[in-house]
């Protein structure tokens, strides 16, 4: 299975963050784990970040600045990039209406209930993560 | 004979020379063409003229006078402007010297011009010398066709002369001379007259002048008059008699006819004396006057006259007397019962001027016809001028010949125009057409009138409504009596009525429902439909029809809905009692299927003179509205049993959600306590977790509560005093405000309506924030004010924190939704939800406006009681 350099997690809850590192470093196929609160942290951190980030899971239900907004503006900020880290998006909602909001970003490979779990994580990196 | 050319002409009168007795002359009237009106009968020998002539041209005097001479006279009455007088001098055919005057004269009735001849015959100048007596007397006798003879009584011997032989058709050779032979003669039949006549005379010297008739050898029998003188001795007895026969055959009978038609005329007809006395009456006198025949010729007849017309008569008896001719003049002659009769008189003086002839005509029944028909004019054209009704007589080309002020106001057409104009042409062209055919039929006589409505237009375009009559006036030529009355106003009003009409019936058509008149008889039983107008539609909807309606009142009643039919009862008896409008909302089953339709009836009664009432509405088809209500209503229901449910589960959720999360809560302490040592970091953190998240769980559960709670529990709304109120927030803030050197400036002094709980929470909730969200460094300055906006109060609560992204307006306002991370600002998101929800359910709204860096302002509302309301 493919190694991946380094996960980012944007999600404002500390408690998930924790707890999605342990599921992401038992699975093995990530050498380094990164997290942000809200989404303007995680947008001023991949500005500025030298890491290569393979993976990026977001969490929709973020305060102030939401998934979307923040896929608005990641849009912007990631066009001219040569290398594209995968988007998978996170939700505890079981909204459709987010699918269907989920759907108008290209970038998003996929949607993905939280918590994640082993297997999950493995699925999410099969699908989305450039084999190589 | 005479050659024409010894007569001579002139024309002036003064040089006729003959006068005096020694003349003979002879009067003929002729009429404007010369023929023979009249002749004075005793001269008829002179000129040759016989009853037969008259009424016959000149000619017969050409017997006399030669045509030349006649062709004169005739130019002279025929001419171009009527007789001219002239005078003629000759001599006629016999010898004898004539001399004819011509002069143009108006004839007896007035009626016709014409001439009167003169001709005059000069004894002195015959031309034939007459030797002897006996010879110039046997000329006369032989010109006046007499016979004489001579009777020798002692020698019983007649002697006749050769004009006796002729009037008794007697062959002289076969004469006896005696006086027998003269008494074969005489007709058997008159004979016994003629002899006691002849001894009366021989006897007692009376005069002897029978008249008889004799037979003729050709069957005739001439009538002969006789005269004779007696010739006595000394003793008195006749010894002679000489006498002269003549034909008086057909002077009697130009007499008889004269006495006749004389008599037998129905006028009345005289023959009087310039002095004034009638000589000769018909019988018409007898029979219309009453007064016998001496009567009227014994005393002047202008004691007959009426007073009154005495003058009169007089007048027109001095024109007779100078030779005029009197027509048309009327008198009254008195009966012999005293009344007056009405006269209408002709005459004419005779010849000579001393006699008239006269004819008078009984009028007095006609003149009071006359009189009644002047009357009845006088009437009518009272009537015809002061009528408030156009009135014309119309000839046979259709124009108003005559017209009244009131047509022609109608018509705006003065009356000598309109007498120009045909009908048509002041006629509606739409009415023309049937005005003439029926005009023409009139005039045909096919119709005694007829009478239309029709449109007039003026000279001035406008249109004018008449009723016409017509009726035919007079036979020929035809003319007919119009008669018309204005009827434009009531014209308009009808168009207005059929108008108004017109839309209250496409309303009617148009309502969703029925329009109806109810009837409730006198006797405060019977009820019925006077009129219902329901459309198809609506006749599907109520499922009945008008005409339903009206036939059977009762099966609609019974369609009433039972538990509504006594409501409806009572509405309508109440509405009777006392005759105020009624507005109802029932139910009807409706026949056709059964389905309950609702109606709202509204109508108004009025009572007839009868004592009926009589209410006049609408009922309209309110069933979807009610329905509708209904839903609403349910909804409503629905909503409360709803919210009693939520508040339940609220109250659930905060008890029956925390007991397992203090049960999760508890373990975790007991593990971070009892189990520290054998826990690592990683162990600690988790632990950490999980009564963290349990903590926030009670947060959010307690939040989750309050929340419903604000939305469902009820509003104990009252005056509160805002100052005081925010009076209370603030203390209650005490330390924060202490802690963050807030300046608060608030500027409340208004009570509002509101639930005083729950609009402290607004003000907690909104001042907290303005302390929470304050810039680092920066004390936060928060004024609160309050604005009157007349129908609602508006309240702002001002700092100079951070501010807000003006994209978040909204969502701000979500439960549980957090615009910045809690490791910044702490909360869980419900302080503004839960304003939002306490300012809704206040009739307000709540809002922001706000400076990223500067500051923010929450606005919010709060409705007014209507009581409170103030004008803008």
């Amino acid at each position: 299975m493919t190694h991946l350099n380094t996960v980012l997690l944007i999600d404002d809850n500390p408690g998930d963050n924790f707890y999605h590192r342990i599921i992401i470093e038992e699975t093995g196929l990530v050498g380094r784990i990164e997290e942000q609160l809200t989404g303007p942290r995680a947008l001023a951190f991949l500005r500025k970040t030298e890491l290569v980030i393979d993976l990026i899971l977001l969490d929709i239900n973020l305060p102030g600045m939401n998934g979307f907004e923040f896929l608005e503006a990641y849009e912007e900020f990631a066009r001219d990039w040569r290398c594209q880290p995968a988007l998978v998006v996170l939700t505890t909602s079981l909204n459709p209406a987010d699918e269907d909001k989920v759907a108008r970003f290209p970038q998003v490979c996929m949607y993905a209930n939280k918590p994640l779990d082993a297997d999950g994580f493995r699925a999410i990196v099969k699908r989305c993560v450039k084999q190589g | 004979m005479v050659p024409d050319d010894e007569w001579s002409g002139t024309t002036e009168t003064g040089s006729i020379p003959l006068r005096g007795d020694d003349t003979a002359t002879t009067t003929v009237f002729l009429d404007a063409h010369g023929d023979v009106l009249h002749y004075a009968p005793v001269d008829e020998r002179l000129i040759g003229l016989r009853p037969s002539d008259i009424g016959a041209p000149l000619a017969q005097l050409a017997d006399r006078i030669p045509q030349a001479v006649l062709a004169q006279v005739r130019a002279s009455i025929t001419g171009p402007r009527g007789a001219l007088p002239v005078s003629i001098a000759g001599t006629g055919r016999d010898g004898i010297a004539l001399y004819l005057t011509v002069e143009p004269a108006v004839l007896a009735a007035g009626r016709d011009r014409g001439a009167v001849l003169t001709v005059r015959r000069s004894v002195d100048d015959a031309r034939v010398p007459i030797d002897n007596l006996m010879a110039r007397l046997s000329l006369a006798l032989n010109a006046a066709n007499i016979g004489i003879w001579d009777y020798d009584f002692p020698n019983d011997h007649l002697d006749w002369d050769e004009r006796m032989f002729a009037l008794y058709d007697v062959d002289p050779a076969h004469f006896g001379h005696r006086f027998e032979d003269w008494r074969r003669c005489v007709h058997v039949d008159d004979l016994p007259d003629v002899i006691a006549q002849w001894q009366s005379a021989i006897a007692t010297g009376t005069r002897f002048a029978p008249t008889f008739r004799v037979f003729h050898r050709d069957g005739s029998t001439p009538l002969i008059s006789t005269a004779a003188v007696f010739i006595r001795d000394a003793a008195g007895y006749a010894v002679r008699a000489v006498g002269a026969n003549f034909d008086v055959t057909e002077v009697a009978h130009t007499e008889w006819e004269h006495a006749f038609l004389f008599d037998h005329a129905n006028d009345l007809q005289i023959v009087a004396g310039m002095d004034g006395v009638f000589r000769r009456v018909s019988k018409a006198w007898t029979t219309r006057l009453g007064w016998s025949e001496e009567d009227l010729l014994s005393r002047p007849f202008i004691d007959l006259v009426h007073p009154d017309d005495r003058a009169a008569t007089l007048a027109a008896m001095d024109r007779l007397a100078w030779g005029e001719s009197v027509s048309d003049f009327e008198n009254r002659y008195r009966h012999v019962d005293g009344s007056y009769r009405r006269l209408w008189w002709n005459a004419s003086p005779l010849p000579g001027y001393d006699m008239l002839v006269a004819s008078a005509r009984d009028v007095t029944e006609s003149h009071a016809l006359r009189e009644a028909l002047r009357h009845s004019e006088a009437q009518f054209r009272a009537i015809f001028d002061t009528a408030p009704i156009g009135i014309a007589v119309v000839d046979d080309q259709g124009r108003p010949a005559l017209s009244n002020a009131a047509l022609q106001a109608i018509l705006g057409i003065d009356g000598e125009t309109l007498a120009k104009t045909p009908f048509p042409e002041f006629t509606h062209p739409e009415d023309v057409d049937k005005d003439v055919e029926q005009y023409t039929a009139l005039l045909a006589g096919e119709i005694h009138y007829y009478t239309m409505e029709k449109r007039y237009i003026r000279p001035d375009g406008e249109v004018v409504w008449g009723s016409l009559t017509v009726t035919l006036f007079d036979d020929d030529p035809p003319r007919a009596l119009g008669m018309v009355v204005d009827i434009t106003e009531r014209r308009r009003a009808e168009a207005a009525l059929l108008e108004s009409e017109a839309n209250y019936r496409s309303i009617a058509e148009r309502l969703p429902g029925v329009v109806f008149k109810f009837v409730r008889e006198a006797d405060g039983e019977t009820v019925r439909f006077d009129y219902a107008s329901v459309n198809e539609l609506s006749a599907r909807v109520i499922g009945f029809t008008a005409e339903a309606l009206m036939r059977d009142v009762h099966s609609y009643l019974g369609a009433i809905v039972p538990e509504d039919f006594a409501r409806y009862s009572e509405v309508l008896l109440r509405s009777a009692e006392t005759m105020s409008a009624y507005e109802i909302e029932f139910r009807i089953r409706r026949p056709t299927d059964g389905a309950i339709v609702w109606l709202n009836a509204r109508a108004t009664p009025h009572r007839r003179a009868n004592g009926a009432i009589v209410w006049t509405g609408i009922a309209l088809d309110v069933t979807e509205r009610k329905q509708a209500t209904e839903a609403l209503e349910g909804a409503l229901a629905d909503l409360k049993t709803t919210n009693a449910a939520l508040e339940h589960f609220a109250y659930a959720a905060s008890h029956d959600l925390r007991e397992p999360l203090n049960t999760v809560s508890n373990y975790a302490s007991l593990l971070t306590i009892r189990y520290a040592e054998q826990l690592d970091d990683h162990g600690h953190i988790m632990v950490n977790y999980m009564f963290d998240a349990t903590e926030r769980m009670k947060a959010l559960v307690r939040a989750l509560l309050e929340y419903s709670r604000v939305g469902s529990s009820e509003l104990v709304i009252e005056p509160v005093d805002v100052g005081a109120l925010v009076g209370e927030v603030l203390a209650d803030l005490d330390h924060r405000l202490r802690e963050t050197r807030a300046e608060i400036d608030a500027e409340l002094e208004v009570t509002v309506h509101a639930d005083r709980i729950q609009l402290g929470r607004v003000f907690a909730n909104l001042i907290g924030n303005a302390l929470k969200y304050r810039r680092a460094g920066v004390a936060p300055v928060v004024s609160i004010s309050v604005e009157d906006l007349h129908t609602h109060w508006r309240f702002a609560v001002q700092d100079n924190g951070i501010g807000i992204d003006q994209k978040y307006a909204e969502r701000v306002f979500e439960i549980f939704r957090q615009l910045h991370h809690r490791d910044e600002y702490d909360g869980i998101g419900l302080g503004l939800a839960l304003c939002k929800r306490i300012v809704q359910r206040h009739g307000g709204e709540i809002w922001f406006e706000s400076q990223i860096g500067q500051g923010s302002t929450f606005f919010f509302t709060i409705r007014k009681p209507a009581s409170a309301r103030t004008e803008p």
